[in-house]
């Protein structure tokens, strides 16, 4: 038992997009950054790369993540998390922790749970119960892996580690739902009853909002379009009000920085233009719908037709990234199924007598949820596929902040109760039992 | 004790409330709440055996969460085509004890994640409840609804 509540818990929620982190009781996460970062191999001594922007120099020397590269002898490699991210360094490789929603690559997330903490929240992890949000779909040995992390490199005196789903289920007042997550690199969908995830529910699909992104950006540049990353050009003023652009030449950028600055502007293209369709896409009738403005960075002005809608419908059918030029197929196409698929596979796979309760209560969540009309059409598609007894119902919160960060919102709620200060997983506890204990303690 | 459990407590109140309507057939409904410290679950308001499914859904504030127990006294057999065919009309008394989470969607995010993170540990207290019904809107408490859950 842990009972320290007079200081304030942290809870943080590394997603495959990005990391929310910040003070339990908090109406949202205070630190809001991507979960990719900028890495740097070190293999030689002299290639230490200068940063080129004067404001880079202050944020390196007083980088906290430093002593935690200098253990890792063997990976030898400067990672650049957060703001860090936004400048443009020679070499710069941009690597995610995470592959297909859960962890791949522990110390990238050790360095991201380090700035979160040091940097973005000032805090000393030593003086901080954790909550941390875990993806449904973690295993026992991820569980133990970080919770061993958090005793043992952040030396924290409490932890708990609470299941995606279920706090978004708790969020909305609800113990039993079906919880449709569709984050940025990937979707899930899974079952809630009673507070328990049911494990053998959970279904998983690579496409999310990256994948949205990409093809997204693909089928812009399909259609002659050249999306310039703001690093790569200067803007000259030639007379006032008028600009000249001039692209810079930086052969050392990486293709992995480049994509990811190409990226970012297609997401925003994304979030400002698509809209679900009301029915299946269909390029023929969609060839002629009115198209809608976007001014990229560099000032020319695209218009986006018919990708408005079809571009979302992926998330529908996952096939039709296909006739997209140059997207890269599933490397197991048969699993990648479309988000009313998923929902029915999931219900269908739980009791009987709960499948009419999941299907009058599904949850939708994540960062794509916010695409227009995206619940609606779910609703009518998974209403098609569904018994005829059951009573379909999706329900997304009406504000998008709490439809964004729902995960966050509800493991910030449960920490600052007063009765969950009895729940934590102790350090003391963590001592004497070892660190498998926390399978009992965060079932 | 389920994933993300919140640890509110249960006031003794309630089970002795609750075990009145079970074992003693002397309320019809009670509504529980979670005190405003938001620490235990303490009785809100008692209804009378002669309250019907009305009284209950009336004692439920519109913007706020509750949990409520209801004995739902009902019949089985008599009404069946089949059974009048084969001229058996036997109607059987039948009653089951209904555990109803009433969420709101207007109430405040913090008092659903509360109620539904303090929802399992709290029915565990209550030995007894047969049938399971969470709703968010009046239209998923209805007297309609609670037959086909019982059903």
């Amino acid at each position: 038992m842990y009972g320290g509540d007079e200081v304030s818990a942290i809870v943080i929620d590394v997603g495959s997009y990005s990391c929310k982190a910040g003070y339990a009781g908090d109406d949202t996460p205070k630190a809001v950054f991507p979960s990719v970062v900028g890495s740097i191999e070190q293999t030689e001594g002299t290639d230490d790369s200068k940063p080129e922007k004067e404001g880079d120099s202050a944020p390196d020397s007083k980088n906290g993540a430093k002593p935690m590269d200098v253990d890792k002898a063997k990976t030898k490699r400067k990672l650049y998390v957060g703001q860090e991210l936004e400048f443009r360094r020679d070499h710069m490789e941009v690597i995610s922790p995470m592959k297909d929603g859960t962890v791949t690559d522990w110390d990238i997330v050790d360095n991201i749970w380090n700035h979160a903490f040091r940097r973005r929240l000032l805090i000393n992890p030593e003086e901080h119960p954790m909550l941390i949000a875990e993806p449904s779909t973690n295993t026992a040995q991820q569980r133990e892996k970080a919770a061993e992390l958090m005793f043992e490199n952040y030396k924290v005196p409490a932890l708990f580690l609470a299941k995606n789903a279920v706090l978004t289920s708790f969020a909305s007042g609800r113990a039993t739902s079906l919880v449709v997550d569709s984050g940025g690199g990937s979707s899930v969908v899974s079952a809630v009853h009673d507070g328990f995830v049911l494990q053998k529910s959970v279904a998983t699909s690579p496409v999310g909002g990256d994948f949205l992104t990409d093809c997204m950006m693909k089928s812009l540049e399909s259609k002659g379009v050249v999306i310039r990353p703001r690093y790569s050009f200067k803007k000259l003023e030639i007379s006032p009000g008028e600009y000249k652009i001039v692209d810079l030449d930086l052969p050392n950028t990486t293709e992995s920085y480049r994509l990811y600055c190409m990226r970012a502007i297609a997401s925003d293209i994304k979030e400002s233009v698509c809209r679900v369709p009301d029915t299946a896409f269909d390029e023929v009738a969609y060839a002629n719908v009115p198209t809608t403005s976007y001014e990229l960075p560099d000032g020319q002005t695209i218009e986006v037709g018919a990708d408005r809608f079809k571009i979302p419908d992926i998330l529908f059918n996952p096939a039709l990234s296909q006739t997209i030029p140059g997207v890269d197929g599933f490397s197991d196409s048969t699993s990648v199924r479309g988000l009313q698929r998923m929902v029915i596979d999931s219900v269908n796979r739980c009791d009987v007598d709960i499948r009419k309760e999941l299907f009058s209560n599904i949850l939708l969540s994540g960062g794509s949820s916010s695409i227009l009309q995206l619940k609606e059409r779910l609703e009518k598609e998974v209403l098609e596929e569904s018994p005829q007894a059951a009573r379909v119902k999706v329900m997304a919160s009406g504000n998008s902040v709490e439809r964004r960060f729902s995960v966050w919102i509800g493991g910030s709620i449960l920490a600052s109760l007063g009765s969950f200060q009895q729940m934590w997983f102790s350090k003391a506890e963590y001592e004497e039992h070892g660190v498998s204990y926390i399978q009992r303690k965060c079932p | 004790m389920a994933n993300a459990a919140s640890g509110v407590a249960v006031s003794e109140e309630c089970v002795a409330r609750f075990q009145e309507l079970r074992a003693g057939r002397a309320h019809r409904f009670v509504v529980f709440k979670i005190d405003d410290s938001l620490q235990r679950v303490v009785v809100d308001a008692v209804g009378p055996r002669d309250a019907g499914f009305d009284a209950l859904t009336a004692s439920l504030p519109a913007d706020g969460c509750r949990y409520a127990v209801y004995d739902h006294d009902f019949t089985v057999g008599g009404g069946g085509a089949q059974a009048q065919q084969q001229g058996e009309v036997v109607e059987a008394p039948r009653s089951k004890i209904v555990f109803v989470a009433w969420a709101p969607a207007t109430a405040d995010v913090r008092s659903k994640m509360v109620y539904a993170s303090s929802c399992e540990g709290f029915k565990k207290a209550l030995d007894g409840v047969q049938v399971d019904l969470q709703a968010t809107e009046p239209s998923e408490l209805t007297l309609d609804v609670l037959r086909e859950h019982a059903a």
